[in-house]
């Protein structure tokens, strides 16, 4: 029973981060309609960049936390800017393929810049790990629990509460609307891709003390964003938040009841069912 | 007539040339060539599949996998020779593309590439952790293929194999192309609701896609075998999905002949900055942003956009632009 509480918060900490990544994901393919296969390789470069901050130039936490969300939300702008814009009306198949494009583009930065083998790098705070009647909470999951907490209640807050969350909504409904009333959805644009970037660097810093950070770590983090925004309904932000916790939990189930390596397959396993017995996910409404 | 006579010398001074090859290469060369041909089998493929009939199915490498696997474990569980379990690829492949397309028939777009993308990465597990069936994580060597007792030995030797293997294909995918099943593709491509419409009954036709996606995915992993003469699980895995991608779009969707130009380059390019091997998928990621920009239509569109205007119309003819 232990087994299963501990198995419980883990999954359910380590979904939290996957939610983080595919909510990211999925603002940015409801408002934009691209959907970033390179975006496992921004959580990994968020991750680096991290690193790079804190432990090689040796920063303080909240600085290196604000430096990193600096130069991530910078490096989403500059992509929209630079290549997502000028091919706003291309054929999908070519804008997939140009975020596919980012994928070896960062891949290959990260592998130039901090080389391949893995780093670990040491937990954001640290406190003794404690004992609550049998499951253990370590420092590392008390962080991104608090951090995730943090985040999500300053999204909901931007996205109802303010007018720019308004202008949000009104642009994700409907673009051409939005932009009939004045709202200028090129800027919104660009602004939509750095907080996505931004999401995912922060899923990338709170995860690399518990999966090790290195070059080829984007490909996984993909596939569970996949399956998180399958689960939740494609395009639907609250189902993805709530598809990348079941995430989190469901592949640690599957390890340690049924077969260890499975834990890997999880993801897919879940997309394609999904797909093929609720195809509309659990909050989604059927538009394909 | 002359003009038509005057065309087939040209076809079979070309096919005399394809034959020729072997005399003028080394081995490693020649191990490239053979690989640009195995590659343009599996890109046919995802053409046919992603640029003729408009369905975002990523799953080329996953056949190529399957077709690999299938003629490997045949040949080095049961120790049958190479001819039938190439055709046994083939067929293995055609069955497997069947299953997956019952599920993906049901699927548009981004939902149909996902799950291609799963069913790919989903083989590749099943290579790596069913060692008992698979021979796990480390791959397997091939034995070579015989024929009456030639021994097709060298990658010189191989060659040949390819060549009739992949023009047999090509020439047989080409026709499809230009016969009432082409143009269905086409028709389906443009707009799925007009084409159900105009009696074309789509479901089938995405179906046949799908198999054909499948048997030129099979029997190039049939021939990969003996060209690489030892496969691996990462063969098969996230990397040569993008690279088959990036081939069919280099080529520009739907054009036979760019995806033949961006075969070879797609192959060669790799080879060429071995040296700089830390910057191959950097210098890699930059290209395919950089062809994104500047030439949205692929070869095929730059060859649209800059070939004399009474070419124009001759290339425009052949095969129409995705949109």
């Amino acid at each position: 029973m232990d087994m299963l509480l501990q198995i419980l918060i883990t999954g359910f900490v380590i979904g939290s981060c996957y939610s983080v990544v595919s909510v990211g994901m999925t603002i940015l393919f409801q408002t934009t309609t691209v959907l970033n296969f390179g975006h496992g390789e921004c959580v990994m470069i968020g991750a680096f960049i991290f690193y790079t901050f804190q432990f090689m130039l040796g920063a303080s936490l909240p600085v290196a936390i604000i430096l990193t969300m600096f130069s991530c939300i910078i490096i989403g702008a500059l992509m929209d800017r630079a290549v997502f814009r000028p091919i706003v009306f291309a054929p999908h198949v070519n804008v997939v393929l140009a975020t596919c494009g980012f994928l070896y583009l960062y891949r290959g930065l990260a592998r130039l810049i901090w080389k391949s083998k893995p780093r670990f790098p040491p937990t954001l705070i640290d406190i003794q790990p404690m004992d609550l009647g049998g499951v253990i909470v370590t420092s590392q999951d008390i962080a991104i629990l608090v951090s995730v907490f943090l985040l999500a209640s300053f999204f909901i807050w931007i996205f109802l509460f303010t007018e720019t969350g308004l202008k949000m909504r009104a642009a994700a409904q409907s673009l051409r609307g939005a932009a009939l009333v004045g709202i200028n959805t090129e800027n919104f644009f660009t602004g939509i891709w750095g907080v996505s970037v931004g999401a995912g660097a922060i899923a990338g810093f709170l995860l690399g003390p518990i999966f090790s950070i290195h070059p080829d770590m984007g490909e996984s983090f993909l596939l569970r964003a996949f399956a998180a925004m399958t689960l939740g309904g494609f395009g639907n932000i609250g189902g993805a938040a709530i598809g990348g916790i079941i995430m989190g939990i469901v592949e640690n189930l599957v390890g340690l009841y049924i077969w260890t390596p499975l834990k890997e397959v999880a993801s897919y396993m879940v997309i394609v069912g999904v797909l093929v017995f609720k195809p509309t996910g659990i909050l989604g409404v059927r538009k394909f | 007539m002359k003009g038509s006579r005057s065309k087939y010398m040209i076809q079979a001074g070309f096919l005399i040339l394809l034959f020729c090859i072997p005399l003028v290469t080394n081995n490693y060369e020649q191990y490239i060539i053979n690989l640009i041909f195995v590659n343009f089998l599996v890109c046919l493929g995802l053409a046919i599949i992603l640029g003729f009939s408009g369905q975002f199915a990523f799953a080329s490498a996953g056949f190529l996998g399957v077709g690999a696997y299938t003629a490997g474990l045949f040949m080095v569980r049961l120790g049958i020779s190479y001819w039938p379990a190439l055709l046994l690829s083939g067929f293995v492949t055609l069955v497997i593309a069947v299953l997956l397309a019952t599920i993906g028939l049901r699927l548009r777009r981004y939902y149909l590439a996902i799950t291609t993308i799963s069913f790919t990465l989903c083989m590749r597990f099943f290579y790596v952790n069913a060692g008992k069936l698979t021979l796990g994580p480390s791959g397997f060597n091939i034995p070579h293929a015989t024929l009456f007792g030639f021994n097709f030995n060298t990658d010189h030797r191989v060659y040949y194999i390819v060549l009739v293997v992949v023009l047999l294909f090509s020439v047989l995918s080409w026709n499809i192309l230009r016969s009432k099943i082409g143009r269905a593709f086409m028709a389906i491509r443009d707009d799925e609701e007009a084409a159900a419409a105009a009696s074309i009954d789509v479901k089938k036709y995405k179906l046949l896609a799908f198999a054909i996606c499948g048997v030129l995915g099979g029997i190039a992993g049939g021939l990969y075998t003996q060209v690489l003469g030892r496969i691996t699980p990462d063969e098969f895995g996230m990397l040569p999905i993008l690279l088959h991608f990036v081939i069919v779009v280099l080529g520009g969707l739907g054009s036979f002949f760019g995806l033949m130009i961006a075969t070879i380059i797609v192959t060669i390019i790799p080879e060429l900055i071995r040296a700089f091997v830390e910057f191959q998928e950097l210098l890699y990621g930059a290209i395919i942003v950089l062809i994104i920009l500047v030439a949205p239509g692929g070869i095929y569109g730059l060859m649209l956009k800059y070939s004399p205007i009474r070419w124009r119309e001759k290339l425009h003819g052949s095969v129409e632009k995705y949109s």
